[in-house]
């Protein structure tokens, strides 16, 4: 099994949803098997930041796209301001959010890890 | 060959008090000259030494006797005059010095404190500069279980320093009350009461706060918190000062109510407290 990484960027992350997939504020169904592992730089957060992180995916190959994990990212994150998320098996139709609960947008860099 | 490696998070430990125990343990706070206004803020710890993932807030010392101690006092996080709100509106009041009974009220918070943080606080009260005493313990190192990253208050009424009045069912539960919305995904609830707004005398009895939603209570959130209160309505959490782990959807309306061991017919505080 290779490893790759097939979206890798940073982006200025505002009010309105933002998928990591597309780059873009247009959210995505990615269909593309694997098992995914995303990292995120949060060095830019400061105190009275708040950004909230959604990975969503469809159960079923006909179902509906929902969050599977949400986490909230508050304040500077002091020596830990890279997180990796768990490694998750996404097949039927996934995208991975950031949107700013807070006042002041960032700019946060990832990479989508992939085994497959 | 063994793989499985022990757990041994949160083994590190610091807080703003040493020593002999005191009745001055803590940093003091008080509020503004002018009653429902927060006074100026408080360091707390300078630099904390570790990554925190467990908070402890005590407060105590903000009771006088036969009077109306309504009072609320925020964490915050950050440098001095630059300080952004982590933890708002614990309820504080109702709470006697540590060489008596219900000396101390304490909140637990899974809740990430990088190393480095400045940490202060400040206070509000129903009384011109109301004081209080704030210990804080933070807990870290190693690995951790889920710990959150900022803390909502929900039932809180800044203007009257008090949280939402709820009256104590007896032989049935008391009526849920809106406490109000959540903003993010709570993973953890912690309940809390304090005092009356409507005289300073109490029966001696025990509440339990239920959380609820849509005037039906949360799975495993059932007695969320229990309370002692005495006949100078000073309160205390009972049986622990630490929430549940649950799973509260952003926008939710979170409800409260409380039943107690023996006849309250007057209303009690209360606030729910959510980490996300």
């Amino acid at each position: 099994m290779a490893i790759s990484v097939p979206y890798e960027q940073n982006g200025t992350i505002t009010g309105t949803e933002y998928s990591l997939v597309n780059d873009g504020t247009t959210l995505q169904s990615v269909t593309d098997d694997g098992a995914y592992q995303l990292w995120l730089d949060l060095s830019a957060l400061v105190d009275g930041d708040e950004f909230l992180l959604q990975i969503k995916e469809k159960v079923e190959a006909a179902g509906t796209q929902r969050t599977a994990l949400s986490k909230t990212f508050a304040n500077s994150q002091g020596n830990d301001s890279h997180w990796p998320s768990p490694t998750l098996i996404l097949v039927h139709g996934w995208d991975m959010t950031l949107t700013r609960i807070s006042a002041t947008s960032r700019v946060i860099a990832w990479s989508i890890r992939k085994i497959a | 060959m063994g793989l499985h490696i022990p757990f041994h998070g949160n083994v590190q430990h610091e807080a703003n008090y040493t020593g002999r125990p005191a009745t001055t343990w803590g940093t003091q706070v008080t509020g503004s000259a002018t009653p429902h206004t927060l006074g100026s803020k408080a360091q707390l710890i300078a630099s904390t030494a570790f990554d925190a993932y467990w908070v402890v807030v005590t407060i105590h010392s903000t009771s006088t006797v036969a009077t109306n101690t309504n009072a609320l006092v925020n964490i915050y996080r950050g440098a001095s005059s630059a300080e952004q709100l982590l933890i708002p509106n614990l309820l504080a009041g109702w709470v006697q010095v540590p060489t008596s009974a219900f000396a101390c009220r304490a909140f637990e918070f899974p809740l990430r404190v990088p190393r480095g943080t400045r940490l202060s606080a400040d206070i509000q009260g129903i009384q011109a500069s109301k004081t209080a005493r704030v210990m804080i313990d933070l807990y870290g190192g190693g690995d951790s279980e889920w710990a959150g990253q900022k803390v909502e208050c929900l039932g809180a009424v800044t203007g009257s320093s008090r949280g939402t009045l709820l009256t104590p069912g007896t032989t049935s539960e008391g009526s849920f009350v809106n406490l109000g919305a959540s903003v993010s995904d709570f993973k953890y609830l912690l309940g809390m009461v304090q005092g009356t707004d409507t005289d300073t005398t109490s029966t001696n009895t025990t509440v339990a706060l239920d959380a609820g939603v849509g005037g039906s209570v949360l799975t495993d959130l059932e007695n969320l918190n229990v309370f002692n209160i005495n006949t100078s309505e000073m309160s205390f959490p009972l049986a622990s000062s630490r929430g549940r782990f649950c799973r509260i959807p952003a926008g939710t309306t979170v409800q409260g109510r409380l039943q107690a061991l023996g006849a309250v017919t007057e209303p009690i505080d209360a606030a729910v407290y959510g980490v996300a």
